[in-house]
């Protein structure tokens, strides 16, 4: 019980503290939107609507733009977070706390989610009103979404124990995101591609929520999708409780 | 000579005698309700050993100052003792338990608290991390807030907005928050004004009563003013140890140490 109020009270700081910073929501915001405007208006998504025969290409766009958008929110939260902190000198507090780091930094994720979400509900209705995007949400939809952002997330882990170790892990991180959009069947890349990046949480979670929109689900993407979320997840955790086992051996924890 | 303190500190000509008395009469009477055991601590870099079999021992009620320049280990010691930094080998107890590091650091600077947050929400987040419940964490702020005015004026003012000094003293009773054995504080009097120094002693006296407190600080007016031990570091362990210390004489034991000149 303590170690869920504990999360809880994670939460609660990263979201009182993101309403006060109203700026960087703003920010991140009018960044998402320019950025799909131009996938919109350059028509990057019409291969979609004949991969899952499904007109509204723009629909099957959008829903892996959002995908997209939790999943460098979650990479962010894991890496850029940790960094920062180890920055600010709040890090070890969570290293001496009585629970898990990770599932602290689990609290900062569910936050982030929370804050992404209120952007993508404004984004969708932008996209709704100015492209007539057809907005459609299931149970299904949401489920791997949600399942997806926690298997990035243990990407992110493992780019954050590469950070406790190198520090200057910024570029890595940008590039990951920016080749998560072009790799991961988010914006349309070859079919080649999208089977070996499949491995990717965010390309399995894209295949199953436009197989739901077009109604031709099938249980296999979800069960890869939970498989391959899993399986990041588990290799975050160890990769970097282990580089952060050697970092305190290194000392690289005192260099920041 | 590395001087083993947890076994020959008692013996050595250096030790205050008076300390010494106080110490073991306050052992007797009222047992140390913390302690932290040090033993054969060894840490090196590549090839360069930083610690030098460190074995020593900290009682609760007492302050504790690491008194080395630059470069001579002290900060590799207190991260350690901290956690942060794990030793080549070499064992740290709380009281008795060697799998738990009990311990907060304060760190030099602006650091250690969450700027976008008020003091009332970090210390809410401190208390929950740290395994309290809303009922303890709500009892110990409201005893800072009638002990420490200073704390009260800043309760729920964002921590982003507070003063250079105010930042330091809050991050200090936070530490009371997490209930931790030992405080660890680095370079903590550093960039104070005179009455803030004032607030931070009264602080430190109120801590040390049921907690292990550690100094790291090139202050030697305030290191002789707050410091009950003053172990020296040299050559990888502690070379020498004294009890309380004019500022004049902890200066000339450095300078005797260290051979350096200093103002």
């Amino acid at each position: 019980m303590k170690l869920i109020r504990a999360m809880l009270s994670e939460i609660k700081m990263d979201l009182v503290s993101a309403v006060r910073y109203r700026f960087g929501f703003i920010s991140d915001m009018t960044v998402f939107t320019v950025f799909l405007a131009f996938l919109m208006l350059s028509n990057s998504g019409v291969s979609l609507a004949e991969k899952y025969s499904y007109a509204d290409y723009k629909g099957l766009l959008l829903y892996g733009y959002i995908g997209w958008m939790l999943a460098i929110a979650a990479i962010s939260t894991a890496s850029n977070e940790i960094k920062n902190e180890l920055q600010r000198g709040t890090f070890y507090l969570k290293m001496n706390s009585r629970y898990p780091i990770v599932v602290l930094y689990i609290g900062k994720l569910i936050a982030a989610i929370v804050i992404q979400l209120v952007i993508t509900v404004i984004i969708a209705v932008l996209a709704k009103l100015i492209w007539k995007v057809a907005l459609r949400f299931n149970a299904m939809i949401l489920a791997a979404l949600i399942i997806s952002t926690f298997g990035m997330f243990g990407i992110g882990l493992l780019i954050a124990g590469v950070a406790l170790l190198h520090k200057r892990t910024g570029a890595l991180t940008l590039i990951v995101q920016m080749g998560l959009l072009f790799i991961t069947d988010t914006v349309p890349t070859s079919d080649l591609l999208a089977k070996i990046t499949q491995v990717v949480p965010l390309t399995s979670c894209n295949e199953v929520i436009r197989k739901s929109l077009a109604g031709t689900s099938d249980t296999r993407a979800l069960i890869l999708l939970i498989a391959f979320s899993a399986l990041w997840l588990a290799i975050g955790i160890i990769a970097f409780n282990l580089c952060l086992k050697k970092a305190k051996k290194n000392g690289n924890l005192l260099m920041y | 000579m590395c001087y083993n303190i947890h076994n020959d500190f008692r013996n050595s000509k250096n030790f205050a005698h008076s300390t010494r008395i106080y110490k073991e009469a306050r052992a007797f009477f009222a047992p140390p309700q913390n302690m932290i055991e040090v033993k054969n601590l060894y840490k090196s870099y590549r090839e360069k050993a930083v610690l030098n079999g460190v074995t020593c021992s900290f009682e609760s009620g007492f302050v504790y100052s690491i008194v080395a320049p630059n470069g001579t280990g002290k900060t590799t010691f207190i991260s350690i003792l901290s956690g942060l930094l794990a030793p080549t080998s070499g064992e740290i107890s709380f009281n008795g338990d060697n799998s738990i590091k009990d311990t907060y650091v304060v760190l030099a600077g602006e650091k250690n608290l969450y700027a976008k947050n008020t003091v009332k929400e970090n210390a809410m987040y401190i208390g929950r991390i740290s395994g309290k419940t809303t009922k303890e964490i709500k009892k110990q702020t409201d005893f800072l807030r009638n002990r420490f005015p200073v704390y009260n004026d800043v309760f729920d003012s964002l921590v982003e907005k507070l003063s250079y000094g105010q930042k330091r003293l809050v991050a200090l009773l936070s530490s009371v928050i997490a209930d931790s054995s030992c405080i660890i504080m680095d370079e903590v009097s550093e960039g104070l004004d005179m009455n803030h120094i004032s607030l931070l002693l009264d602080m430190i006296d109120y801590l040390k009563k049921d907690r292990v407190v550690i100094l790291a600080s090139h202050d030697y007016e305030f290191v002789a003013n707050v410091s009950d031990y003053n172990w020296f570091l040299k050559d990888g362990c502690f070379q020498k140890m004294y009890g309380r210390l004019s500022k004049d004489q902890l200066v000339s034991i450095y300078k005797e140490l260290y051979t350096v000149m200093e103002d």
